[in-house]
């Protein structure tokens, strides 16, 4: 299912930063990878090498005559072009945007697997979460300790969430605006749940490729035995666009593709009809009541759609919150209108 | 002193020498000084007492009546006369003038109006015309009757030059006659003769400047050519005509005394035959304008100068502007009093600049041009770029001042800002398109002065612990000479240590920037200059930016941008780009921005020597060229992929990328300024839509992704 480019929740690209799932018919980010990043770079690069190599000039730099540069003259126009491509594609397909098929992006992937890889599992003990990142960074991520530490924090928060994949032992911070505390002191290990996401590996389920140096492998994509990113939503921000996927209930979502699978040759409105039966709508970690379907409805058909929420406070003694919307703070919102 | 000046027998000699002088001169001064003392005269009494009588006391203080006895004060001489018939013109007679300089030294002023009076005076028993030459304060410009306006006032002109020439002819036609008298340091040779008959009408003077007065009396034509060319627009319908009789060689090149830089010598070739220039404005100021912004070459705001002038007969006073603005930054305003260059300014102006800004003001805020919000501009706002000549002409000129070149009427001010909230405030009001791209015009150097006040604040901040403001993370160059120096922009911190230990601190400099920098292009030019890392970039390259850019300063000739070898260093350098492009493209343009080519892969051979390569091509040729010949790679990690600069230690990293004679760069040019423009735009500029359009219909060509 998770690879039905006309799944209606299947993520892609969107501009809107709103609370939406957003189906598209244009090729998934993994597919992006697989095509854009694997094939054509080849062809491209020589041309541009040919043409580096032809506008080689052996001249010595007008600046300065002593000295005996090999200068290349690169048109800005070109280099800006050039970099800044990579750049954004390369944000765009692995780095800001989440895979379809496991709905996460590289380095949430990158921390489940080398979890499991390298033992955290749920019937173990804690583990310090700076060894876990110190894995994650050293075989697989080659990018900074903080932002590996960052992304497995929001793994563990209940209300970042909606079924954290790690459990954490210690201060992972607070719906606030309080943080988590050093790597050095928080433990943690795999969530039964992130065991589902890696399940059957081993049986040669899905593609493996080198890490960064070529030292070891990790997956392409995890196996994923549920619909993680209907699950657990995404969010994020690439280059040129961006994507917000709300969380669903797991119940929900399982029947719905219980659903699908004994109905498999369902039309696109049936599919809808079916899913907005089973799936009431968007599962919020943070609780708080949606005001109106509409949105919900425009969301899941049409990739788009606009939801509200609305904070639930309790007024029998004192006021006080007992839910806030999906991502807000109540230290800063909640607090400050319920009190 | 005096010891000094005793040679010391213990005192080496080189030390000594150069003493006696200064003491000697020190010790003749003393001595003169008291030689005075005693030789001056014990008595002072009335007989002592000498009255300077008439033109006696303007040929022994000549400063008094022309300001000096140098050059300017020659020039003056030449100017009195002309003045005068310049009156005669302005007041309705004659509207040609004639200069020659004469082959022999003299002067000639030849005007067509109705010449001197010569009648005899009826209290003085002189001729009018001996008078007005040979006693101060004679003139026609006291009374009413003569002038309306003038330029000269005080009468002494035709006087004073008189006094200070060694000979001085007049020839005055006028009743049906020619009239010539000859003068000698003031003192009439004969009287008043009349001679044949004529039609005409007008004066000639002719003076021969005293070679006992003046340190020279040599004319320099391009003085006086400004000065008439100045007068001519001043006067419109005026033709005033400058002929160089002397011979060629005797003409001298000295510095123009006059201030007006606005004029550019035109075209003069030293011919043989005499040097002849002839000016006519029949658009008086209008003209001037022009002229002042054809010279400037810049591109006018509104096509149609702005000209109107105002006359109030009772008071006296009349007013004549020209204005238009241009596309440059500084403002270049001209006033002038009786056709006197008033360089100090004065009520005039003063009221012409007051008026002018609440006028703008005004206006923007009643078009809506300017929010509510925005504050006033200010009147050097509004004037950059403005050409404006204001010429006042008024009954009893007062000038004050240093130079006597600051009109102090009031009556002035208040009759300056009458006219221009009349006469301007119209031209806005049937001009809206003109006085809307003023208005703007006025807030873009509004924008670009705070923010300039910004860029001069964010460069010139200095903190005690920073060297010569120099920011704190910069690891300098020895070297002085930009010519020969080098920075190096570094991502991060970690590529800076090995940057640093591998340079050359002579000519290398090093400046590691943390993480990304801000994107300029979506960011206000104040914001990007909170931006630690922008500021110290700007900083370090010593240049300044936007308007105060100024290559000249730049402290390194090659600026090289070292990122890693990843998206993120590809980013950053993009980033870097954006802020040299926007801010100081100038560097671009000149070729002093270079980008760092640090090898992507090093093949380590196990019987050979590692390579590096800089492309996945190379990294293939060279595998396969090293393998027939037979090296081979150790099983595991033998292609090492360099994510970082930090990965390599500071000789791989000298070696391949920073040591001059091997590395390689890349000079970053631009082709097309334009495109660079619209690609800067949708690369890194807030519209979000043709970035993914650009992203989308350039996907195929990435080059490599990291995955």
């Amino acid at each position: 299912m998770s690879e039905t480019p006309n799944d209606p929740t299947t993520p892609e690209d969107d501009q809107t930063p709103e609370t939406t799932p957003t189906p598209d018919d244009a090729p998934t980010p993994a597919q992006n990878a697989g095509i854009g990043g694997q094939e054509t770079p080849e062809g491209s690069h020589e041309l541009s090498a040919e043409e580096a190599a032809s506008r080689t000039v052996t001249l010595v730099d007008p600046l300065d005559e002593s000295e005996i540069d090999r200068i290349t003259q690169v048109d800005l126009n070109q280099e800006m072009q050039r970099s800044y491509l990579d750049y954004a594609m390369s944000v765009i397909v692995s780095r800001a945007l989440p895979d379809v098929r496991d709905g996460l992006k590289p380095v949430h992937r990158r921390i489940v697997y080398a979890m499991y890889d390298g033992g955290y599992r749920p019937d173990r003990s804690f583990s310090k979460c700076a060894k876990v990142v110190g894995e994650v960074m050293g075989n697989y991520h080659p990018h900074g300790d903080s932002a590996i530490y960052d992304a497995m924090v929001r793994l563990v928060q209940p209300w970042s969430m909606r079924y954290p994949l790690i459990l954490g032992q210690g201060n992972f911070g607070s719906a606030g605006d309080d943080g988590a505390a050093a790597p050095r002191y928080t433990e943690c290990k795999m969530a039964p749940l992130a065991l589902e996401l890696v399940r059957d590996i081993e049986q040669d389920t899905v593609d493996m490729q080198g890490n960064y140096d070529n030292t070891v492998d990790e997956p392409t994509v995890l196996p994923a035995r549920f619909p993680n990113l209907l699950v657990n939503g995404s969010a994020g921000i690439a280059v040129g666009m961006a994507t917000n996927i709300p969380p669903h209930n797991l119940r929900e979502v399982a029947d719905a593709v219980q659903w699908l699978l004994q109905n498999h040759e369902a039309t696109k409105p049936e599919l809808l009809e079916a899913c907005l039966e089973r799936i009431k709508g968007p599962d919020f970690p943070t609780g708080a009541t949606i005001v109106g379907t509409s949105g919900i409805e425009d969301a899941y058909r049409t990739g788009r759609g606009s939801i509200t929420q609305r904070a639930v406070v309790s007024t029998e003694e004192r006021r006080w919150c007992s839910s806030t919307p999906a991502r807000t703070s109540p230290s800063s919102n909640g607090r400050r209108r319920c009190g | 002193m005096s010891d000094s000046d005793r040679p010391m027998p213990d005192q080496d000699v080189p030390e000594g020498t150069p003493d006696p002088s200064p003491g000697a001169a020190d010790a003749t001064q003393g001595l003169s000084a008291g030689e005075r003392a005693a030789h001056a005269p014990e008595h002072y009494e009335a007989s002592d007492i000498t009255v300077l009588e008439g033109l006696e006391a303007v040929r022994k203080r000549p400063g008094m009546y022309i300001g000096s006895t140098s050059e300017r004060g020659l020039h003056h001489m030449v100017q009195e006369i002309v003045d005068n018939s310049v009156d005669e013109a302005m007041a309705g007679h004659g509207d040609t003038i004639e200069v020659t300089l004469l082959a022999d030294g003299g002067v000639r002023c030849v005007d067509h109006a109705r010449g001197i009076p010569v009648d005899m005076h009826p209290t003085e028993g002189k001729p009018a015309v001996e008078l007005v030459l040979t006693v101060l304060h004679a003139g026609g410009k006291f009374g009413g009757g003569g002038y309306a306006v003038s330029g000269g006032l005080h009468g002494v002109g035709s006087s004073v030059v008189n006094a200070l020439s060694s000979r001085m002819e007049v020839e005055i036609r006028r009743q049906g006659h020619v009239w010539r008298q000859a003068y000698s340091r003031g003192v009439p040779l004969a009287p008043l003769e009349k001679g044949e008959e004529t039609e005409e009408t007008g004066t000639t003077i002719t003076f021969w400047a005293d070679e006992e007065i003046f340190d020279t009396t040599t004319y320099d034509f391009e003085t006086l050519r400004k000065r008439f060319q100045q007068m001519a627009f001043l006067n419109k319908g005026l033709r005033i005509s400058l002929t160089d009789e002397r011979a060629p060689e005797t003409a001298e090149d000295e510095d123009d005394h006059l201030i007006d830089v606005e004029l550019e010598a035109e075209g003069t070739g030293k011919d043989s035959g005499p040097r002849t220039v002839s000016y006519l404005y029949e658009r008086g100021l209008q003209d001037y304008v022009e002229f002042i912004n054809s010279a400037k070459r810049a591109e006018v705001i509104h096509p149609e100068i702005i000209s109107f002038e105002s006359e109030d007969t009772d008071a006296k006073i009349s007013v004549e502007v020209a204005m238009q603005w241009t596309g440059a930054y500084t403002d270049s305003v001209h006033t002038y009093a009786n056709t006197i260059n008033t360089h100090e300014g004065g009520t005039h102006e003063e009221g012409f600049r007051s008026s002018l800004t609440s006028i703008v003001n005004r206006y923007g805020r009643a078009q809506g041009l300017l929010k509510e919000k925005d504050a006033n501009l200010t009147g050097e706002d509004i004037r950059e770029g403005l050409t404006a000549v204001i010429s006042v002409k008024l009954g009893e000129p007062q000038f004050e001042g240093q130079t006597k070149t600051k009109l102090g009427n009031t009556i002035a001010r208040t009759f300056m800002v009458k006219v221009m909230t009349d006469q301007l405030t119209d031209w806005f009001d049937s001009h809206p398109n003109e006085a809307k791209a003023i208005v703007m015009k006025g807030q873009a150097a509004a924008m670009a002065r705070e923010a300039a006040r910004k860029a001069r604040d964010a460069t010139r901040r200095k903190s005690p612990l920073e060297t010569g403001g120099m920011p704190g993370k910069l690891r300098d160059c020895s070297s002085r000479n930009p010519a020969e120096s080098e920075i190096f922009i570094v991502e991060g911190d970690s590529a800076g240590g090995s940057a640093v230990q591998g340079r050359d601190p002579r000519t290398q400099a090093i400046l590691p920037i943390r993480g990304k920098i801000l994107n300029v292009e979506k960011a206000r030019l104040d914001r990007a200059l909170d931006n630690q890392e922008v500021r110290s970039l700007i900083t370090a390259f010593g240049t300044g930016i936007g308007e105060d850019f100024d290559a000249t300063k730049l402290r390194y000739h090659k600026i090289i941008l070292m990122a890693d070898a990843d998206v993120d260093g590809q980013h950053i350098c993009t980033l870097l780009l954006t802020l040299l492009f926007r801010y100081m493209r100038p560097l671009i343009e000149l070729g002093h921005v270079f980008i760092a080519m640090p090898p992507l892969y090093r093949l380590k051979w196990s019987n050979a020597a590692h390579e590096y390569v800089f492309s996945d091509e190379e990294r293939d040729e060279r595998l396969e060229a090293g393998r027939a010949a037979g090296r081979r790679m150790p099983k595991d990690n033998g292609i090492q992929r360099y994510k970082g600069l930090g990965e390599m230690d500071w000789k791989e990293l000298q070696s391949t990328t920073m040591d001059p004679t091997s590395r390689t760069l890349k000079q970053v040019t631009v082709d097309e300024a334009a495109d660079a423009d619209t690609i800067f735009s949708v690369l890194m500029g807030d519209d979000v839509e043709s970035r993914r359009r650009f992203i989308q219909e350039n996907a195929k060509d990435v080059r490599f992704l990291d995955i």
